[in-house]
């Protein structure tokens, strides 16, 4: 009897809730970077797509980290050279899918479309109908709803009616029917902010909106401002987000704080792969390709790498090529390295010289730093080589 | 144990009257309708051969009643000849997939009528 | 005398408005006739207070050999004589010649009113009161065995230490207690307690032993100080589980372990759990086959939990890569264990499979599910055709609950 009694409450509050949700449903603040025009077919060329996977970055560890599971079972297997071969390839190609990045696109507008009109039928119902097309085995994008006004009007239903019934008819898992509170109050998304769970809210934002919502945008926008003030750039590192923050940043022409944290970890590629975009996006007359030729040249891709690192934990190679790895293991750094961070700086400098820096004095100082390190590591390298009686190639 | 899924399980002959028709779910006070196919001469109970849609008279938050239309499988139905109950080819008819039915066109009528005459009657006592 | 007394007196306790003068009054006033009535030969008078307390409250002797009245917990009737004496009631009076001599030297003591004592009559009742309220010793719910208050499952504390090496970081735990017997020559059947205990020190160290004495108390402290002396070490698995699943076995008694991941728990016979708590395992899943002697268990399983084998020992074995893969992890392959000469032979993987290997090659019995006998029946099958309307009911009200607003 109780508990009849207390639906009953919660029936007559439903109004006062949707009341209350309509209200919570105002978007939170909004952020100061827009994208003005259309991004997406820059944003899929296939050449910043390579330069953004570059940049990501692929660290196994970092994509396959423990997360809470509802099981959290293991298996173990028995495996020859070849299986393990296999299953390490497999592996790597799993992780660039979990890597794929959301497509920056610019926000679809509503447009009327009108099918027919039919004003003998004026006054039909009191209410309007929605029809939804349920037909098994189509896509999201293309399923057709359609409303019936009151006035007798049939025309294509809007975006956010055609959400609501895709998410009624056929739910996507982890998406809400209506805006979760993190989202609808400020308080809470800046918390999240200020808390730097950064890739936390990327990942809710990418299941409750589409890529083409104001909401995506507006919010995707505030993390990055967030994230270029907080300055933690490395939480987003080999998560799908990077990507698409590296762009947003040189869209906007502010990439120098990512440029001076790219520095100041020895990620000299991705700073040079940076300013290239940069120079791409805005069409800057400076010849990018070369360099980035070269440098491709020298290092292995994010792939490569992580392959080559998941084959080092197999088995230790012997002889020369031994001793090799070891002093390589010892400084982090081969030769073809120390001369690809010759090539890189060079043009990083240059980037620093020109108009385009708005930092020039801590990115100075950053390369600077950069460039005493490694020349002590470059005598070390060659000491250490002399040592062990191998030529300078 | 299940109840009988939206596939169908209700046998039927292959000559037999089939209909597109509602099924009246819900409870007391909540009605909700699914669209199915059946044999004519069947109760609204028995197994269906087929659920094509649902309908929801009760308007929502948005004030929107809500169908849903397998329109693949309808027009396969309408195709073999299937017949349809009055609501159910009211509804086909408002969804703009088979022209629209009198019916509607008398309703929509006759609610106009009764707005005129109570708005004329309001204006007459005020 | 003494009913009447106790009359009074509980009339008096339980109405606190009665005029204790007017009571007095009517005993005075109807002294003669009170006396009349009554005839002076009952067992009240002819026996000792103590006697009658004993008719009440003893058992008779055929009901001793049967072992009755020895119950911890029986209800003691409360003797009310208890701390009062002739003449000292709740109106502490002077009454010559009842509790005061008639003639003090040579003057003629009267009734009159002593310094009032109200600490009495409390005194009286808690004293009373302590006699009802006998309490079984209350154990806390942690310190409890498997089963109520009886030994199996509880801890006694660490072994005593040996010389200078202290059992400091372990914890005993009993696993058996039982009496058994053997017949001697001259004494017949001899009783004692036979004890089974187990200890560790919860990080992979752990023994156990059986002792016999005459008195539970020895066998306890027998048992666990040599269960102190037999110590084996034992290594964990990432300091939470084994190492791989097993199967283990003693007399009748067979065992299949399983590995399990973290936050799993202990899901097993409550002598395994109690062990596995001991050494320090977390996470296992254990069935047993065949009997289940607690004896036959304990050693089953410590043979089985010192056999295994690290993962290096097995992939040497096999010459194949042992490889994990999480579910946490996303499926992410962790190479365990490498041999010296990785096999080249494609089939020798698919043929092995890594459960079969470490279970040798046994398999759990999977038993039949008995489903209850009205599972059939026409009457079960439309109570739950009427109830899959209802199956996420209690769900969604949930659902609606915890995300409404408020």
């Amino acid at each position: 009897m109780h508990l009849v009694r207390q639906i009953r409450q919660l029936n007559g509050l439903q109004g006062l809730r949707h009341a209350l949700r309509q209200v919570s449903t105002a978007p939170t603040k909004p952020a100061t970077l827009k994208y003005e025009r259309d991004p997406q077919p820059l944003f899929t060329d296939a050449e910043t797509q390579k330069l953004l996977q570059s940049m990501t970055q692929l660290h196994l560890d970092r994509v396959f980290r423990k997360r809470t599971v509802p099981d959290n079972s293991s298996e173990i297997k028995f495996m020859t050279t070849e299986q393990l071969e296999l299953e390490f390839q497999s592996m790597v190609e799993k992780a660039q899918h979990m890597l794929q990045m959301p497509p920056v696109v610019k926000i679809k507008e509503d447009v009327d479309r009108i099918i027919a009109k039919d004003p003998a039928l004026k006054d039909f119902a009191d209410t309007k109908f929605v029809f939804t097309d349920i037909t098994f085995g189509r896509r999201q994008s293309e399923r057709k709803v359609v409303v019936r006004e009151t006035d007798g009007t049939l025309a294509y239903a809007s975006l956010d009616t055609t959400k609501r019934m895709n998410q009624l008819y056929f739910p996507l898992d982890g998406r809400q029917s209506y805006t979760p509170r993190m989202f609808a109050l400020e308080e809470l998304i800046a918390k999240c902010l200020t808390e730097h769970k950064y890739e936390y809210v990327m990942d809710r934002l990418l299941v409750q909106y589409e890529p083409h919502e104001p909401e995506f945008h507006n919010i995707s926008a505030r993390v990055f401002e967030h994230l270029n003030e907080s300055k933690q750039f490395d939480l987003l590192r080999s998560t799908r987000h990077f990507g698409p923050m590296a762009f947003f940043y040189a869209w906007h022409r502010c990439i120098d704080d990512l440029l001076y944290d790219m520095i100041r970890r020895d990620y000299l590629q991705n700073a040079v792969e940076l300013i290239a975009l940069s120079y791409k996006i805005h069409n800057v007359p400076v010849e990018y390709q070369e360099t980035l030729a070269k440098l491709d040249a020298l290092h292995p891709t994010p792939a490569q790498s992580a392959l080559t690192e998941l084959r080092s934990g197999m088995r230790q190679p012997e002889g020369q090529q031994g001793i090799e790895q070891e002093i390589h293991s010892a400084i982090g750094k081969t030769e073809k390295d120390f001369t690809a961070d010759e090539i890189s700086l060079q043009f990083i400098e240059q980037y620093i010289a020109s108009e385009h820096a708005l930092k020039k004095v801590q990115l100075e100082l950053a390369v600077q730093t950069l460039k005493e390190v490694n020349q002590e590591k470059l005598q070390l390298f060659q000491g250490l080589k002399k040592a062990h009686g191998i030529q300078a190639s | 144990m299940s109840l009988s899924p939206a596939s169908g399980i209700g046998r039927f002959y292959a000559k037999s009257a089939k209909i597109i028709r509602f099924v009246r779910l819900g409870c007391t006070n909540r009605p909700f309708y699914h669209i199915v196919v059946m044999e004519r001469r069947k109760n609204q109970h028995q197994p269906v051969i087929e659920q094509v849609g649902s309908y929801d008279p009760l308007p929502n938050d948005h004030n929107e009643r809500l169908v849903a239309l397998n329109t693949e499988r309808i027009r396969f139905w309408l195709g073999k000849g299937a017949h349809l109950s009055t609501p159910a080819a009211e509804l086909l008819g408002i969804a703009g997939l088979l022209p629209i039915h009198p019916r509607t066109y008398m309703t929509a009528w006759r609610n106009r009528r009764t707005a005129a005459e109570s708005e004329a009657k309001a204006e007459t006592t005020a | 005398m003494l009913q009447r007394y106790v009359r009074i007196l509980c009339q008096a306790r339980s109405s606190s408005n009665w005029n204790y003068s007017q009571i007095l009054s009517v005993k005075q006033n109807a002294g003669i006739q009170y006396l009349l009535c009554f005839r002076n030969t009952s067992f009240f008078n002819k026996l000792p207070a103590e006697d009658i307390w004993r008719g009440v409250t003893a058992v008779s002797n055929a009901g001793k050999k049967r072992g009755r009245g020895k119950g911890s917990g029986k209800k003691v009737a409360k003797d009310l004589n208890k701390g009062q004496s002739l003449g000292m009631g709740r109106n502490s009076r002077v009454w010559p010649g009842l509790n005061s001599p008639v003639l003090r030297g040579y003057e003629l003591v009267h009734s009159q009113k002593m310094t009032d004592s109200h600490d009495k009559v409390n005194g009286i009742i808690k004293l009373r009161d302590s006699m009802s309220n006998f309490r079984i010793m209350k154990l806390n719910p942690i310190d409890r065995g498997w089963s109520g208050s009886k030994m199996p499952g509880r801890s006694i504390g660490p072994p005593d230490s040996v010389g200078e090496e202290e059992f400091s970081s372990f914890d005993t735990r009993v696993l058996e207690n039982k009496i058994v017997f053997i017949m001697k020559g001259n004494m017949g059947r001899k009783r004692r307690y036979s004890v089974l205990s187990v200890t560790g020190n919860g990080n992979g160290l752990a023994g156990f032993a059986t002792a016999k004495a005459p008195e539970v108390r020895t066998a306890l402290r027998k048992s666990k100080n040599r269960a102190g002396q037999k110590l084996i070490n034992i290594n964990l698995c990432e300091n939470r589980t084994i190492y791989h699943d097993f199967y283990t076995a003693f007399g009748k008694t067979k065992i299949y372990c399983f590995q399990k991941p973290d936050g799993y728990g202990l899901i097993c016979h409550r002598a395994i759990q109690t062990i596995c708590k001991v050494i320090g395992i977390k996470d296992l899943y254990a069935k047993i086959e065949g009997s289940t002697n607690v004896q036959h268990i304990v050693k089953a399983f410590f043979i089985g939990i010192m056999q295994q084998r690290s993962y290096k020992n097995i992939a040497n074995e096999t010459n194949l890569y042992v490889v994990q893969k999480q579910k946490a992890k996303n499926g992410y392959a962790e190479v365990k264990g490498m041999p010296y000469l990785p096999t080249t032979n494609p089939y020798s993987a698919a043929v092995a499979d890594y459960m079969h290997f470490t279970l040798g090659n046994k398999i759990v019995l999977k038993e039949k599910k008995i489903f209850p006998f009205y599972f059939n029946s026409k009457g079960h099958q439309l109570y739950q055709t009427k109830e899959e309307r209802f199956r996420n009911q209690a769900f969604v009200r949930l659902h609606d609950l915890v995300n409404s607003y408020f």
